[in-house]
Order: C-alpha cells, then structure tokens, then sequence
C-alpha cells in the first residue's frame, strides 16, 4: 500500500476516539471538550485544533494517568508546572499526539468533583471516528466559551462577548446561572468588561494580571491570593520558585542535569525580583 | 462473508480513504481504493454482494472475501454468522 500522510485532523478524532475508549475501559466519565466538539451554535467553524482536551472525573484523575502511562503516553507538563490553574497535564503519544488531561478548567471556583459532577448532570451525546462520547450540555459549553476566552487573546473576548449578546432571553438566564452555580463569575467578567466590579474579591487580582498581561510575578501571587484554601495557599508558595522541569528539558532537549537546574533557579529568582521593583515603584 | 465494525474500532472517511484503527493503541490503517470500498460494503451486509454493488464490477464472491479477510486479519472488521 503506498505511504499516505494522515490528516492531523483525523489522528486527533481517532485520538480523541482511543482516549474514550481507555476510559470507557476503566468506567471513568470523561467530558470531550473544545476542538470540533464544541457546538456549531457556538462555534460554527468549530474543527479539531492540534490536540485534544477532556475533563476527567477529578476523583479518577490518577487512574486515568495510570492507564495512559501504559498505553505509551509520557507526560509532556505536569499539573504544576503547567499555568497558574494547575488545570490540566498534557501528554503526549508518538502515534496520536497531544491531549491536555483538565481535572478543573481555569474560571471556576467551585470545588473539581463538584464542578465536573455539575457539568457531567447536563453532559450530551457525541461521538468521534463512530465512538460514543460525551460533551458538555449545551449551557455548559457556553460557559467554557466564555471561560476559555477570558484567558486568551482580545480577539477571543470579543468573539465570546458577541456570542454572549446573540444568545436568546431564555439561552442567556441558563447561561448566567450555570456562570454562578460554577463560582465562575469573576473570570465570566474579564468577558464582559466587568472585572473591576470584582475588586477585592479573592480571584480579581489573577483575572487582571491574565487578561491584562501582568507579570510571572503578579499572576503567582494572584494565585496565592485565589487559593480556596490556606493550605493551597502554601503549595502555591512552594511551587513558585521552583524550575519548571518539563519546559527546561524541552528547551534543551535532554534531561536537565541538577547544574541545569540551579542555574534556572537563579535566573527565575533574578527575574521575579526585577519584576518586583517596577511593581511597586509604579503603584 | 458478512462482517461488521470490531469493537473499538475507530474510523474517519476523507476524500474517499478511510482511516480505521484499534484503538485505543493503533495503528492506523489507511484504505484505499477497493480497500475502502471494502470497509464500506463490509459494515453488517453481505460483503461480496455489497462490495459488487458499490464497485459496479462483478467479483467473485473469493475477491470480496479476500478484501473482507484481510480488513479481519487487521482486527479492524468481525466476521459475523451467517443467519
């Protein structure tokens, strides 16, 4: 037979097909999000991006991890050291490619079991390359529109926000309750220009360092002050200095030697404190 | 023969190929020509009766089957019994 190159956007639908199948496998309930399972209604030019996304049950995560780990995918970025949610692992295949692994998306604020177990009560049917999936509700997908543009480029925001405005009286009431049964209100605001109306909320300094381009510094310690919690808090603390391990050795393409990484502690050090000065000289 | 889709097997036609895998671990298969015409007669008709009708051409029951066979042999089809 000769050699035919395989479509990216067909290795992702099949990828995206083979991941419901390992979960399927283990009885986790699993929810296939962005790419070309988003909503036409939403989307309409909604197509299969360069990976895949889900949100797994959160209290499945490590399972899930497990069974990827033997079907040949590597963790590419650990939940740590990925943004400053912790929301997702990505992995990578030699066959399939990449998938970014959500426990939570980056907005909301209630608890991950609760907040998967809310999305999951609405979820859909779907399927990809003729395998049965889910995906969120149609509400739901809405919310994640919003979420995810808060988070990307002004480009993005004005998409949501147009979106936001063409929805129906009734589209727009389900859409705005299920932002609040989510605690998604302060990223939701990044959206619709509101933000500042969440001044001294604990999430409000994260949202503006995210969508005002701020500082490593300021979006970490947004993330300390966005903690749910004091212990969470203190992980975030102990995490900020730390080197990124996987981004280091993808930028030297080997494994970092211990060298490697103290050299990179002391640059991130050097940097977090040049961040410092401008930041509290200009307030 | 009459065959049907494996279990876990994935599948997504382009342009007149089709890319059908085991998954969740592959490889990918890529049909073309008879091959896929193959994989579309297959799914749960009698595949050589199908295979004619969507080729046109009159083949034996022994080509059809060989296509059928092989798609079997990859695990991407189930032999199903006949009724």
């Amino acid at each position: 037979m000769p050699e035919t190159t395989i479509p990216l956007s067909v290795r992702i639908e099949l990828c995206r097909a083979g991941l419901q199948v390992i979960a399927d496998g283990l009885g986790i309930r699993m929810l296939h999000i962005k790419g070309a399972t988003v909503d036409a209604s939403i989307r309409p030019d909604a197509r299969e991006g360069s990976d895949v996304d889900v949100i797994v049950d959160p209290r499945r995560v490590a399972e899930m991890h497990g069974a990827l780990l033997a079907h040949g995918w590597t963790v590419y970025s650990t939940f740590d050291e990925g943004s400053p949610f912790g929301h997702a692992q990505t992995y990578w295949h030699p066959g399939w490619g990449y998938i970014d692994l959500h426990r939570r998306f980056p907005g909301i604020g209630l608890a991950d079991a609760d907040a998967f177990d809310v999305l999951a009560r609405e979820a859909s049917g779907g399927s990809a390359a003729g395998l049965d999936l889910e995906v969120p509700g149609l509400a739901a997908q809405g919310v994640l529109f919003l979420l995810n543009a808060a988070r990307g480029s002004q480009h993005d925001r004005d998409g949501a926000l147009a979106f936001r405005r063409g929805l129906a009286a009734e589209q727009l009431r389900l859409l705005d309750e299920l932002v609040r049964v989510l605690h998604a209100e302060v990223a939701a605001s990044v959206v619709t220009g509101e933000l500042e109306n969440w001044r001294g909320h604990r999430d409000h300094l994260l949202w503006r360092a995210i969508s005002e381009g701020g500082t490593r510094s300021q979006e970490w310690w947004g993330r300390v002050r966005a903690a749910r919690t004091p212990r969470e808090a203190v992980q975030v603390l102990l995490r900020a200095p730390r080197v990124n391990r996987s981004r280091l050795a993808h930028q030297l393409g080997r494994t970092p030697t211990w060298r490697d990484l103290v050299m990179a502690a002391l640059r991130r050090g050097t940097r977090a404190l040049r961040e410092l000065v401008p930041a509290r000289g200009g307030r | 023969m009459t065959a049907t889709r494996a279990p876990n097997v994935g599948a997504v036609a382009e342009d007149g190929v089709v890319y059908a895998a085991v998954l969740p671990d592959g490889p990918i298969f890529v049909l073309t020509g008879d091959a896929a015409v193959a994989w579309h007669a297959a799914t749960g008709r009698h595949a050589a009766t199908a295979w004619r009708a969507a080729t046109g051409t009159d083949a034996t029951d022994d080509v059809a089957d060989g296509y059928i066979a092989a798609l079997v042999d990859a695990g991407l089809l189930i032999v199903e019994k006949e009724s």
